[in-house]
């Protein structure tokens, strides 16, 4: 009898630790804001700084806009070993010292991007969409709408779209978003920060202002999101880097210089 | 490799061992047709020599003189054979032969590989040249003294580099010498002065077995080699096909005969850094016999069916080869049994010394051919389990338990989690197990000189029976689909896909991270105008798949119409040989039929 209560208390003890997994998973299904947060552990072996930023990203719950990408730090494999840190010193950790980049919290995720000046040159990513609209659908759906939006507001010509994209999680919904006058950037965030946890990624190097044929050909951006299937992100990081080009032009409507 | 019907290149390569050495190609024509055929004869740097336009009766043979190699000072070249039609319809043979000393010797054909193919790094063993003089045992006239030869050619697109090592025995232990690296341009052909590479070996007066290893550096199946010995009046000429140094399973050795003045010779190096032990097991009508072989590393053993038969030493079952015997065949294995996986180059070649004749022989490598998971679909409680079994077949016909040895994953460890097969029931849901032995060997030929590398390459995964190679790409099931969130003023439709990587066979390729990408090419059929497209790159799942959304937005929608595409993909950037018609409607859109 003695034994059988004893089988009863541990399943009481399941049970709540059941629940508590269920509260944190609740928890992480939004962007942490606060870089102040402890990390007490984070390690990575042999994958590259973007990649265990993702990693950490997805551990933390800690949503990025990655502005600025280069080859290594895309692809050179490094080990990561992070003990009692904050978010912040940690981000710093994974990104290395090679490069000033810059970090800061911004609506709602942490963007990362170069601290060498691009000059009078404008980014895509600083580029005005007059409006953006979506009802609420797949986040991956909406990052789509959003690369047509800005195709389309460059080049009014076009007439029709066609293709395919990675899925991802079909169950990580956003919007419905209605914005006038933001930038690509801010839309960027606003997605990331409404869906269940991710980062975006600029294909584009950082001193790649945009030329409207680039942008309407490959996407400039990709969005990861930590908790869709094959949630591997080498993969992409590899395409990004394959892509990374010299462009320097900025964006542009057809007429215009 | 020409892989459909249309134009065909066959390429091959000529050499002389001596002065008076000329030669001959055949061309066959398989099929109903009369068949026009190029055969064009070129120089060690690719230098056109002369150009032969034939044309075949069907089912009818040509036979094509080289005149050009009469009087020649090139010493090595190329031949090419061209023809339009299906990849069989022409069946070419040559001979290179001087009937004044009673020399000759085959001359190697290979379709050049595609341009896609991936550069890879193989070694190919010319096991067991003969140099010297040879042990009396052999009985050839005393006198006779063999000198190896070695010839390559590049039939690829890309240079290849070459870096010969040489392996003999000496006091019982494998040595070696590894000499430079060479490049061979895009058709070039060489002759390795083997008598030179030994001198640099410290190997002048070697007499006996050795082995000239080719580290081969180049998109893979793209040089053609050919070697062997030959005496010093060019009447004996002892072929040796190269073969490729590759984990095996088992291996079946062919014919072998000690009938009227034949013998068969059985030449085997171990490629691997450790000792390895083998069974060489004869069969014979009316039994078998078990021969143990001991290899230490890199080490050649070489021995005469007919000094197993004549030693009538029983084996460990206690069977004996009856003197009667004169012929049968052979398997080489691990002493583990057939699946056991080994790494061993073996070289066969029945000869007669009075007739001065020597043949050599294919050899096929044993493997799966179909494999099978038990119990499915099942179902288990929560909490409870389940053990699957993966089974396969090998061509042999056994049967073996590879549930250990393969790799398992579950599509939701939510629901159920697997490890060695055995399934534990987490939550209410349906779920898919996977098993795969990524290392079973699959069975396949090994003929050609050189031949495809034995065993055939999987791709990866346990794909299926005779799968070779990815070849398309199809949804399996369609997870999500209905109006697509465009820009204003644009409308259209939307359906998310699970996409698979499939072999030819429709048998997924279920290998995880694989990196898929596409390109899409719309049509003239384009009433949706479309003009810009969208692609990216998908890693697979253990399942081979992935989620893909498959879109249109158009300015002309929800007006009826439609816009064709041309989906073209590649897997880790090699290019799959299917391409899927898209047909993108303002509701609905169509993925290769389906």
């Amino acid at each position: 009898m003695v034994t059988e209560m004893r089988n009863v208390k541990h399943l009481f003890r399941l049970s709540c630790i059941l629940l508590t997994i269920s509260a944190a998973q609740l928890a992480s299904a939004r962007c942490n804001s606060d870089l102040s947060t402890g990390v007490a552990e984070f390690n990575s072996i042999q994958i590259s700084r973007i990649d265990a930023l993702l990693r950490f990203g997805k551990q933390y719950n800690v949503c990025f806009g990655i502005e600025y990408v280069d080859m290594k730090l895309l692809t050179e494999p490094v080990d990561l070993h992070i003990r009692n840190s904050s978010v912040r010193d940690a981000i710093r950790s994974i990104l290395g010292d090679e490069r000033l980049l810059s970090i800061k919290l911004s609506n709602g995720i942490v963007e990362i991007s170069g601290q060498n000046p691009r000059g009078e040159k404008k980014s895509v990513f600083d580029y005005v969409l007059p409006k953006f609209e979506a009802r609420r659908a797949p986040l991956q759906e909406i990052v789509m709408a959003l690369h047509m939006q800005l195709i389309v507001d460059l080049n009014p010509r076009v007439t029709g779209f066609a293709g395919n994209y990675s899925a991802g999680d079909l169950k990580d919904e956003v919007g419905p978003i209605s914005e006038q006058n933001r930038s690509i950037r801010f839309l960027l965030d606003q997605l990331v920060a409404q869906s269940k946890g991710g980062a975006w990624i600029a294909r584009i190097p950082w001193n790649f202002s945009g030329d409207l044929a680039r942008i309407e050909q490959h996407p400039v951006w990709s969005v990861v999101e930590y908790n869709a299937p094959n949630a591997g992100y080498a993969s992409l990081l590899n395409t990004i880097a394959s892509e990374l080009g010299t462009e320097s032009s900025s964006p542009t409507k057809p007429g215009e210089s | 490799m020409n892989a459909v019907s249309g134009p065909q290149v066959l390429e091959g390569t000529w050499w002389k061992e001596e002065a008076g050495v000329t030669g001959f190609v055949t061309l066959s024509n398989t099929t109903d047709q009369p068949l026009p055929a190029t055969l064009q004869v070129s120089d060690a740097n690719a230098k056109p020599l002369g150009s032969y336009q034939v044309t075949i009766s069907a089912h009818g043979t040509k036979r094509v003189d080289l005149q050009e190699l009469t009087a020649n000072a090139n010493t090595v070249g190329g031949l090419s054979v061209t023809y339009n039609g299906a990849p069989d319809a022409v069946i070419v043979n040559g001979s290179l032969e001087d009937p004044a000393k009673g020399y000759s010797a085959s001359i190697p054909f290979a379709a050049p590989p595609l341009a896609s193919a991936k550069i890879t790094t193989l070694n190919y063993g010319e096991i067991g040249l003969m140099v010297g003089a040879m042990d009396p045992m052999l009985h050839f006239p005393a006198s006779t003294i063999f000198t190896p030869y070695s010839v390559l050619r590049n039939i690829g697109t890309q240079p290849a580099t070459v870096t010969p090592v040489i392996y003999w025995m000496e006091g019982g232990a494998a040595r070696s010498a590894r000499q430079s690296a060479i490049t061979v341009g895009p058709l070039q052909a060489k002759s390795l002065d083997v008598v030179s590479l030994m001198e640099l070996s410290s190997l002048k007066n070697f007499n006996g077995l050795l082995n000239l290893v080719l580290e081969i550096q180049a998109p893979q199946d793209s040089v053609l080699l050919s070697s062997g010995s030959v005496d010093q009046t060019y009447t004996y000429v002892f072929e040796v096909i190269p073969n490729a140094a590759k984990v095996s399973g088992s291996k079946n050795l062919g014919y072998w005969s000690t009938a009227n003045g034949d013998d068969t010779m059985v030449t085997m190096w171990n490629p691997a850094d450790e000792a390895q032990d083998f069974i060489f097991k004869i069969f014979f009508t009316g039994g078998h016999y078990l021969l143990p072989v001991h290899l230490g590393p890199r080490a050649t053993y070489m021995f005469n069916l007919s000094e197993i038969i004549d030693s009538q030493s029983p084996d460990s079952e206690g069977n004996l080869i009856p003197l009667a015997v004169h012929d049968g065949s052979a398997q080489i294995s691990g002493t583990q049994g057939e699946n056991q996986l080994i790494l061993v180059s073996v070289d066969v070649g029945t000869y007669n010394v009075r007739k001065a004749t020597c043949a050599y022989r294919c050899i096929t490598c044993n493997g799966a051919t179909s494999w099978a998971m038990s119990v499915i679909p099942f179902a288990t409680g929560i909490g409870g389990s389940t053990q699957l079994t993966l089974k396969d077949t090998w061509n042999t016909g056994a049967q073996h338990d590879i549930t250990k040895a393969s790799t398992w994953s579950s599509s939701a460890t939510s629901i159920a989690t697997v490890s060695a097969g055995l399934v534990n029931g987490v939550a209410v849901g349906s779920v898919t197990i996977n098993g795969e032995d990524l290392i079973d060997p699959w069975y396949g030929s090994s003929c050609g000189s050189p031949p495809p590398a034995c065993p055939v390459d999987q791709g990866g995964g346990a794909g299926g029976a005779g799968a070779v190679g990815p070849y398309r790409v199809e949804p399996i099931a369609t997870n999500l689909l209905g109006n697509a969130v465009c820009p204003a003023g644009y409308s259209g439709w939307s359906r998310t896909t699970q996409n698979q990587l499939q072999y030819q066979n429709g048998s997924g390729v279920l290998v995880a991270g694989i990196t898929m990408s596409d390109i899409l090419q719309i049509t003239s059929t384009n009433q949706l105008g479309i003009t810009g497209t969208q692609t990216g790159s998908y890693p697979t799942d253990g399942n081979g798949s992935w989620p893909d959304t498959y879109f249109v937005c158009s300015t002309a929608c929800p007006t009826a119409g439609e816009s064709d595409g041309i989906q073209t993909w590649t897997y880790n950037s090699t290019p799959l040989p299917h391409s899927n018609l898209v047909v993108y409607k303002c509701s609905s859109i169509t993925i290769d039929g389906y």
